[in-house]
């Protein structure tokens, strides 16, 4: 294993929090590029190991992965945290389609999703990017992808094509 | 639970009427088109009858329910090409609302079975956060307190919005209404007033306006307590 690689996963293990791309490239002294490359490697690297890294908004972090969950879960003493149906709804219209605005979320659920939102940004799956002059639109967060155990947003399933729906 | 033809819908096993909607067409191992709109469309009227939910949700129910009457009718006479409210999905909307909504609802089903499975981050993240506390500033914990305090009684007032939207009852009404009785009879009998037949909200207006009128010296209690007796001239 290369320098940039050894390095990069030892800065994701003892890190506290997720590590920017930038910041790897210059603990590194390479460059972004570089580090995006690095990545990929890693997590190939890791595949099978119950572990891997978690991209979200050009920032990392080393996590287990879904396929070790129950036994980390089991280790921590948890207990499966459910999210409703109407919550995970909304969710995935937000994962799927972020970023989105509620109006648009409520179009496609048919009913207001006012609570459902409340619940989800208090649980920290989902905020709130605003632009001026614009309503506010919904994203899903780094929180979102590793309660889904998922590496990055481009792991969604794919969804059922509308053919399929009929 | 409400029971509708051969199937049973429970309430809280679907999230709007969308939902409803859906359920009812599977039930019916239909497929969602124009025609399966129609077919379910008494079992979704028959369905929302018992629903308790607050009044936002229940509007969405009810425009879907105008809909579905909207499409029904339009099946039952032909050839009428206008729609009695244009702001109301048209059938084909409707079936392609649905479509969507379907795609939507299978997607969560399994982002569910994802997220019983997450991904854990290392301990050393939760025990460094509490190891970097060193200052803690009493008036900024003070004020972040403050406004959680404020933000948590704003949720808690939103949850006791009622089902459905009480009715007012001014108290100045049924005060009147003593008044002249009292006016005309010189007295009230108290147990008349405060019936047993008459409805609750009423009955406690009533009690209110008595208060009222012996608190003014517009009418005295008898000394039985049995009567309300007019004081003035």
């Amino acid at each position: 294993m290369d320098t940039t690689l050894k390095n990069t996963l030892a800065l994701l293990f003892v890190a506290s929090e997720p590590i920017s791309r930038k910041q790897l490239a210059q603990l590194n002294q390479s460059d972004e590029a570089a580090i995006s490359q690095a990545i990929t490697k890693l997590n190939d690297h890791l595949h099978g190991s119950g572990l891997h890294i978690v991209q979200h908004n050009g920032r990392y972090e080393l996590t287990t992965t879904s396929e070790v969950a129950e036994v980390v879960a089991t280790y921590f003493g948890d207990r499966p945290n459910s999210l409703s149906a109407a919550a995970l709804e909304t969710l995935a219209i937000i994962a799927y389609k972020q970023p989105i605005d509620k109006e648009s979320i409520d179009e496609i659920r048919g009913i207001a999703s006012d609570q459902t939102l409340r619940n989800l940004l208090s649980r920290g799956l989902i905020a709130q990017k605003q632009s001026k002059g614009k309503p506010i639109h919904y994203v899903t967060t780094a929180q979102f992808l590793v309660q889904s155990g998922l590496q990055s947003i481009d792991q969604l399933p794919v969804m059922t094509e509308e053919n399929d729906a009929k | 639970m409400q029971t509708g033809g051969d199937f049973v819908v429970s309430q809280g096993s679907y999230q709007g009427p969308l939902s409803l909607l859906l359920k009812l067409i599977e039930n019916n191992k239909l497929t969602i088109d124009q025609i399966s709109l129609e077919r379910v469309t008494g079992e979704y009227l028959k369905s929302i009858e018992s629903l308790t939910v607050n009044e936002d949700e229940i509007n969405s129910f009810l425009r879907v329910a105008a809909a579905l009457i909207l499409i029904k009718s339009q099946d039952l006479l032909p050839g009428e090409a206008s729609q009695l409210d244009e702001d109301l999905p048209s059938e084909e909307q409707l079936a392609e609302q649905l479509r969507t909504y379907k795609r939507f609802a299978d997607a969560a089903q399994t982002l569910g079975q994802k997220m019983t499975q997450p991904s854990y981050r290392s301990a050393k993240i939760i025990r460094s956060a509490a190891l970097t506390v060193t200052k803690i500033d009493p008036q900024q914990l003070h004020a972040q307190l403050t406004q959680i305090n404020v933000k948590l009684k704003k949720q808690k007032d939103l949850r006791q919005k009622p089902a459905v939207r009480l009715r007012s009852l001014p108290i100045m009404d049924q005060l009147k209404s003593l008044l002249a009785t009292l006016a005309a009879q010189k007295k009230v009998v108290i147990s008349d007033w405060l019936h047993v037949s008459i409805e609750p909200r009423t009955k406690i207006a009533n009690f209110l306006a008595l208060l009222e009128a012996v608190n003014s010296g517009k009418a005295t209690i008898a000394q039985s307590g049995k009567e309300v007796r007019w004081t003035q001239p």
